[in-house]
């Protein structure tokens, strides 16, 4: 890690719980530096292979890489260590510690010894969010929706991770909320870090993309540039149930 | 007046040690440990094969044993909940009772049914004013309180602490923030281990030695525990606290002897109204 962005990769991904796959054989790769947004319809497997990305859940067959290394059979908080940072969905803070805690937890287990310090770090990412410097001290529970995806955000990119994954960060916010968001994910990509996104507003997350998959029941329906995406008339099929 | 505050306060930092190890076990592993009695009378036991059976000074044998017994608590978990951890709360509950039962029998093939005590010099009990305090009440208040501000410094500002604050607060978060559980877990069961076992002298100290020890903390500990809000440890020492000192105050109006039924009115009525606990609702869940 911190070293430049790396890439990740997903070959013949088998996934699902209980025996049952919910994801057929997914493939795709994210080039270092790009960001790739996976849209497709609830229930659609978007969750599931958010997991399986970062970890949590271990694929039936297929493989995962991470900057060129086969991390498959490696836990979760072993591919952190790796750079790879995730950010859940809603349930991404911890709730009973104040911000500032949040952000030390975020940095301590999966920083390099050798790496900035925490300071460092900490002013780096209160550069990127600017509102949450006078929360410091508040315990992160009684924040905000759209300040407590402020303070998820931080805490994922305090070890400076290469790659970070974002499930659903629009989910439970205001439009205007989703839409300041989304303009902090475009600052955190101009640093220079590989995302994969997994958004349900196609519009808000295909716009922030390189990258665009239609994902529709556990199948890559589409793989395109997030701009062909945006505009493909299969999109508007899905979302609208037209036939 | 005074001699009962000062009594519910030495009998509720009494339950407080064993209260907090519950805590902490439930706010990180999600069941209620139910062989915490018995772990508290196999921690007695060890440290009573120090002091007695071996010589040593009771301060040495308690420190002995306390580790003895962390290390032991490590090994039942690996042994009866490890293979568990995926499963519900209720079967976990479960299996800890089976650990009680067998535990108990284990102290009773070995040590038999008599009752024992520490070899401790008898002395005089310390006045001041009206209010008498004796040396185990003493030393219990000592213990406790050193142990709970070692606890909470360690909870509050040590890497350790906010893995395990980490791991109780959202497991799926820790885990991808780099900390592995397996380790949170064994800590959390060294720390419940030392607690348990030291509470285990002090309950030797203030009575006797005796397979049934642990059995006669169940109840009050539980309730202990649920007073302050099963998942906030120190919480739990508020309501260990609150406890104590409700028992003895009854002692005003009922027989000593029916101290207990305090503490199963407050669990009854705790139950029915607050099953958060008195403190609970400041645990953010939402």
């Amino acid at each position: 890690m911190n070293g430049p962005a790396a890439g990740l990769e997903l070959r013949d991904v088998v996934a699902g719980y209980g025996g049952q796959p919910i994801l057929h054989s997914i493939s795709f790769s994210v080039q270092p530096g790009e960001r790739l947004v996976v849209v497709g319809p609830n229930g659609s497997g978007k969750s599931t292979l958010m997991k399986t990305v970062v970890g949590l859940l271990r694929p039936m067959s297929g493989a995962v890489r991470l900057g060129g290394a086969d991390v498959t059979a490696l836990g979760a908080p072993a591919r952190a260590a790796l750079g790879l940072a995730y950010i859940p969905q809603e349930t991404n803070i911890f709730r009973n510690m104040t911000v500032l805690e949040n952000l030390h937890v975020g940095y301590e287990f999966v920083a390099p010894s050798k790496g900035p310090t925490f300071s460092e770090r900490l002013e780096a990412v209160l550069g990127l969010f600017p509102e949450i410097r006078v929360k410091l001290r508040s315990t992160a529970g009684h924040l905000s929706g759209g300040q407590r995806q402020m303070v998820a955000m931080a805490a994922a990119l305090m070890p400076k991770p290469t790659v970070l994954a974002l499930d659903e960060p629009s989910a439970g916010l205001s439009p205007r909320n989703a839409g300041l968001l989304f303009e902090v994910i475009g600052r955190v990509a101009a640093s220079g870090v590989t995302m994969l996104i997994v958004e349900q507003n196609t519009q808000l997350g295909l716009g922030a993309a390189d990258q665009g998959i239609v994902l529709v029941n556990g199948h890559v329906r589409l793989a395109a540039p997030a701009m062909t995406v945006r505009t493909d008339p299969e999109i508007r099929r899905l979302y609208l149930g037209g036939v | 007046m005074g001699q009962l505050l000062v009594n519910g306060i030495v009998a509720g930092l009494l339950l407080a040690l064993p209260a907090l190890a519950l805590s902490l076990t439930f706010s990180v592993l999600r069941f209620a440990n139910y062989a915490i009695g018995s772990y508290l009378t196999c921690g007695a036991y060890l440290v009573y094969i120090g002091n007695v059976v071996l010589g040593m000074p009771l301060w040495l044998a308690a420190g002995a044993g306390a580790i003895l017994f962390a290390v032991l608590a490590v090994a039942i978990d690996w042994l009866a909940y490890r293979p568990l951890r995926d499963r519900s709360g209720v079967t976990l509950l479960v299996a800890s009772m089976g650990v009680a039962i067998a535990l108990e029998n284990v102290i009773r093939f070995f040590a038999g049914n008599s009752p024992r005590a520490y070899d401790v010099a008898v002395a005089r009990p310390i006045r001041l004013g009206d209010v008498r305090l004796n040396h185990e009440q003493l030393t219990i208040l000592m213990v406790v309180i050193v142990a709970l501000a070692v606890v909470w410094i360690v909870f509050r500002f040590t890497r350790l602490g906010r893995m395990m604050r980490a791991v109780a607060d959202n497991p799926d978060l820790a885990a991808v923030r780099g900390i592995t559980r397996s380790r949170v877990v064994a800590c959390v069961w060294l720390i419940s281990g030392i607690l348990v076992a030291l509470s285990g002298v002090l309950v030797g100290l203030d009575a006797n030695i005796e397979p049934q020890m642990g059995w006669t903390y169940l109840l009050p500990v539980f309730t202990a525990t649920i007073l302050g809000g099963i998942a906030n440890p120190m919480a739990a020492v508020a309501g260990a606290l609150t406890l104590g000192i409700a028992e003895e105050f009854a002692t005003l109006v009922m027989p000593v002897h029916y101290r207990m039924i305090v503490t199963f009115l407050v669990m009854v009525a705790l139950l029915l109204l607050r099953p958060w606990g008195l403190f609970g609702t400041r645990w953010v869940t939402k």
